[in-house]
């Protein structure tokens, strides 16, 4: 009885083991800093192409772009979604992301990202460094042709 | 105590979804070629005939973005979709006691855009590919039937290291984009 206690146990604590997860909102995050790890500003001026190069890093990244759009006012707009399964169970699960694009200045294009599960938004700002540094990748392929 | 590890790990996301791989860029360029035009519209076009004579629906186009969704569905028959219905089959009684909860269609999802040439000379034009395993009895459950487990079944597979091997293969592109030159030559010359 003892042994198999100690088996389960080992089996509850080695499922997580090996993959670390990331942090959901909870009543205790803040605002303010959750919306400060969404938003980048670039110094590409041209919000149409950064919106492209948003699309182009969510095809790096392997997601499904679900809509794009881009109005008038020159704002774009990007909707995408990518599948993963745990680690420790054969299903799958989405992570979705939306991220829009708004024109700040003459100098400056701002990104905001948001990601969330099907339980609720993604507060954990390596997801989110992660996703701003393969889009200033991105630009910068763009920008220097070396796509 | 195998639910509550499942349910324990199952409510948050793995924290690397979002790195950059390595060959991000090797791929990113096995995936695009540069079209010396400076009709951008033109390319538009010529994929979208290209994509529907090829048997897919198109779900999106926006000329303003240069992007192009479009879909086909197709029954699941090859060796990476048999080893997924093996391996469904294992894990069938955690989670699913009514159905078989095994994939049998995949759909096929194409991206595909359009950006201008810093350089001027023209338009890069880039293809993704994606493969979902959809279990047919999604429409007769609902993705998120709820099992003994309260785990929803099996709706949606990740593509397989088959899969990915399959879909980076680079003659798959070369033929790809030799359709679209021909089918871009064709709406230029509106035969």
């Amino acid at each position: 009885m003892k042994s198999s206690i100690l088996a389960a146990l080992f089996i509850v604590l080695t499922g997580c083991a090996t993959t670390e997860f990331a942090a959901l909102k909870d009543e205790n995050t803040n605002p303010l800093q959750l919306k400060e790890m969404q938003t980048r500003k670039f110094e590409a001026t041209d919000p149409n192409l950064v919106t492209r190069n948003v699309i182009s890093t969510l095809q790096d990244l392997r997601f499904t772009i679900k809509g794009a759009e881009f109005s008038e006012e020159n704002i774009g707009s990007v909707e995408a979604s990518k599948s993963y399964v745990y680690p420790s169970a054969l299903r799958t699960e989405d992570l979705s992301i939306e991220v829009t694009i708004n024109p700040r200045s003459n100098k400056s294009t701002e990104v905001v990202a948001s990601l969330a599960s099907r339980w609720e938004t993604i507060a954990d700002p390596k997801m989110y460094q992660d996703f701003f540094t393969a889009l200033s990748k991105s630009i910068f392929f763009s920008e220097n042709e070396v796509e | 105590m195998i639910i509550i590890n499942l349910a324990g790990c199952g409510v948050s996301v793995p924290r690397d979804l979002l790195q950059t791989e390595g060959s991000a860029l090797a791929i990113r360029q096995l995936q695009t070629r540069l079209y010396p035009t400076k009709d951008e519209e033109i390319l538009i076009t010529g994929a979208i005939n290209l994509f529907q004579d090829m048997g897919y629906s198109i779900d999106t186009s926006n000329k303003d973005l240069g992007l192009i969704l479009a879909f086909k569905s197709v029954d699941a028959d090859n060796a990476g979709t048999d080893i997924l219905r093996f391996l469904a089959l294992l894990n069938k009684p955690i989670w699913d006691t009514s159905g078989t909860g095994i994939p049998d269609r995949q759909e096929i999802h194409i991206t595909f855009t359009v950006k201008p040439s810093m350089r001027d000379d023209g338009f890069l034009a880039r293809i993704t590919l994606k493969r979902v395993m959809v279990d047919e009895s999604d429409t007769a459950l609902g993705a998120d039937h709820a099992s003994p487990t309260g785990i929803p079944l099996i709706d949606q597979m990740q593509e397989t290291a088959l899969d990915r091997e399959k879909l980076l293969a680079e003659e798959l592109y070369d033929e790809f984009f030799e359709k679209l030159s021909k089918s871009i030559f064709l709406e230029s010359n509106k035969i």
